[in-house]
């Protein structure tokens, strides 16, 4: 006996045919990352979109490094509420101390990271230190004394960590971007209450940029993935940045734009007198406003496109609440990095492009 | 004060500060790793205490992977560029650890980097030769000039001299030389610019030049030997001092102020720093001294 298809049947197998064949698409769209994490981002990142939640960063004039205790006051009182707690604390101050070359200002300096300690101190930090992990240089007592940081450590009485060659922990990596699953992170920083990022406002030739996020490469222990930490590049120099942001979750950055680096960062570049502080909580956002200071939209920017669209912080300005100057006063025309067409290099290329498609990932 | 004084104390400081289970780190107190431990005992290699030596070595073995490799530390359980370490370490100190010497050997051989195709041109960022293939520091990575001076230290004092792999190396090793001699980590240059070499690279490869005996490297041996002369001047950190006054001895170079800087950082406990590391290394360059006098 034969049974007539209902058209409203048809309609149903139709639908679910639809529905399974979608399912089937961005399961196949989405293998290279996993379905669930592809999930997550995309909720994490449509929905801070959605929401428009701001991100406080504070903008501050500091036009010489005699400025830096007032400027970072300035941003700190611009903040307000928007600042993480200190008071028995333990803080790492990391700055970018990736070497010391006369005449390039490749690194943090001092006066930044001893406004950074000073105030940590002058609000009841438990204990603060300062820590870093060259990528160059394996001597980086030399390299503290060189940058002018060991006078301010003695002066402050505070201790240098070597993130080199601290003790390791093994520690999962929460993002997922990359293939690596753990890494062995320096204990330094995986038991510190608060981490700082405090970055030199600089141009890089892989990254586009080095600022806070990218800033957090040192925190990778020399002792086991070498030096240079060229690990972070083989699995994709863009992602290895946000699953570092991720994985470490600095509470602060406060990036050192007093005179930046233009063009061949982040070693080999030229002085560039900025004379600002940018300061904040989101160091996505924060380093998206120190892009636009620089003269660099921040969606050209790879990593931060994508930290912005995996909903790690905010990069658009109406998602930023600027406080202090605006980026107009300020802004510059940073000589961007040279770049060079490298068969078989890193995958994702400096500025201007950008990775916009999932399957890129992982 | 006298520079086998200042050897004495330093031994008697690593003996101190050894660990319960043998082995040392970075810094007194720090859970051991393979590269202090094994700086350690080449450092006391022929002393009388034996007990020390011997906890040591015992480390060593225990803490030797599966697979016959080593990883930087307990905590690591992949094989890595520690391993040439320990090969070099246990070669130099032991004869009773023959079997594990041999497994780690083995693994060090066979362990390859990542390198680019054969014929492949020079890379037009970096200007190197990406087929040159030294050690990596990790699985899967490339070369660097580090691990790669010490894989052909391990080799050579393991009895592997005549292995392709340091032919190689030296090849790599010559391949990455500074504009003006030395070593960096192994990126002489970076679009277009030159860049510095530093002084631990520039020692380790001129360390492992000579072990390696390689033919026609006295040119590129000369250059680098007068490159770390010039780099010594500026040098006046533990770690710098006692790197380059190690080569320099070797290569019987005598600059006359070195021991006696070096020595002038030695704090009162007798180690330098307080690590365990700088201190077994500072006594290496003293004690080469001393046999080169």
């Amino acid at each position: 006996m034969s049974k007539r298809i209902s058209r409203r049947t048809l309609l149903r197998l139709g639908l679910l045919g639809g529905i399974l064949l979608g399912l089937e698409l961005v399961r196949q769209r989405t293998e290279s990352v996993g379905f669930d994490n592809w999930l997550r981002w995309n909720l994490r990142g449509r929905t801070a979109w959605l929401l428009g939640t701001q991100s406080p960063v504070a903008l501050t004039a500091c036009p010489t490094y005699q400025d830096t205790r007032a400027s970072l006051e300035d941003a700190w009182n611009l903040l307000a509420q928007a600042v993480p707690p200190l008071r028995d604390r333990t803080v790492v101050v990391k700055p970018n101390l990736v070497d010391v070359l006369a005449g390039r200002p490749a690194h943090t300096h001092p006066a930044v990271v001893d406004a950074v300690v000073a105030l940590c101190q002058a609000r009841g930090a438990r204990r603060v230190v300062v820590a870093d992990g060259s990528a160059f240089q394996r001597d980086a007592e030399a390299l503290v004394e060189a940058s002018g940081l060991g006078a301010v450590l003695r002066q402050r009485s505070v201790a240098f960590v070597d993130l080199n060659t601290d003790e390791l922990v093994d520690t999962p990596l929460p993002g997922h971007y990359t293939r690596l699953g753990h890494l062995l992170l320096p204990r330094t920083i995986v038991e510190a209450d608060l981490v700082i990022s405090v970055p030199k406002m600089k141009c890089h030739h892989w990254a586009g940029v080095s600022l806070s996020m990218k800033n957090l490469f040192g925190v990778v222990p020399g002792c086991k993935y070498g030096w240079p930490k060229n690990v972070l590049h083989l699995h994709n120099l863009c992602l290895s940045i946000l699953e570092l942001y991720e994985a470490v979750r600095p509470g602060l950055a406060v990036v050192d734009g007093v005179v930046g680096m233009e063009g061949d960062g982040p070693l080999m570049g030229t002085a560039r007198p900025t004379g600002v502080l940018v300061v904040g909580c989101d160091g996505v956002a924060v380093d998206a406003v120190a892009a636009r200071v620089m003269g660099f939209d921040p969606a050209q920017l790879s990593y931060l496109y994508l930290a912005d669209w995996v909903g790690l912080g905010a990069i658009e300005a109406r998602r930023i609440a600027l406080r202090g100057l605006s980026i107009d006063a300020v802004r510059q025309s940073y000589e961007p990095p040279p770049t060079v067409s490298r068969p078989g290099g890193p995958a994702v290329a400096c500025l201007p492009h950008r990775v916009v498609k999932v399957d890129n990932l992982a | 004060m006298s520079i086998t004084a200042a050897q004495e104390r330093a031994r008697r400081y690593l003996v101190r500060v050894q660990d319960a289970a043998g082995g040392w780190g970075y810094q007194a107190n720090q859970t051991a790793f393979v590269e202090p431990t094994a700086l350690c005992l080449l450092a006391l290699a022929g002393d009388e205490r034996a007990d020390a030596l011997q906890a040591g070595q015992a480390w060593l073995r225990r803490t030797q992977l599966a697979d016959g490799g080593w990883g930087v530390s307990p905590a690591d359980q992949e094989g890595s560029w520690a391993t040439a370490w320990a090969i070099w370490s246990l070669a130099s100190t032991t004869t009773t650890h023959t079997e594990a010497l041999k497994r780690g050997v083995t693994w060090w051989a066979d362990w390859q980097p990542w390198v680019g195709e054969p014929g492949q041109e020079r890379d037009p960022a970096l200007w190197i030769d990406p087929t040159a293939a030294g050690w990596p520091w990790s699985t899967g990575g490339a070369s660097w000039v580090e691990p790669t001076a010490l894989g052909i230290i391990a080799l050579a004092v393991a009895g592997r001299r005549a292995s392709p792999r340091v032919a190689e190396g030296v090849r790599y090793l010559r391949d990455r030389t500074c504009a003006n001699g030395g070593w960096n980590v192994g990126n002489p240059y970076m679009l277009g610019q030159s860049l510095p070499p530093a002084i631990p690279p520039t020692a380790l490869a001129l360390l492992a030049l000579q072990e390696a005996r390689a033919y026609q490297t006295e040119a590129l041996v000369s250059t680098s030997l007068a490159t770390l002369d010039t780099l010594m001047q500026q040098a006046h950190t533990p770690l710098n001092l006692a790197w380059g006054l190690w080569a320099m001895r070797c290569y019987t170079r005598r600059p006359p102020d070195l021991p006696a800087r070096l020595c002038g950082l030695q704090a009162p406990d007798g180690s330098w720093r307080g690590s365990p590391y700088l201190t077994a290394l500072a006594a290496l360059a003293l004690a080469e001294l001393e046999e080169s006098a």
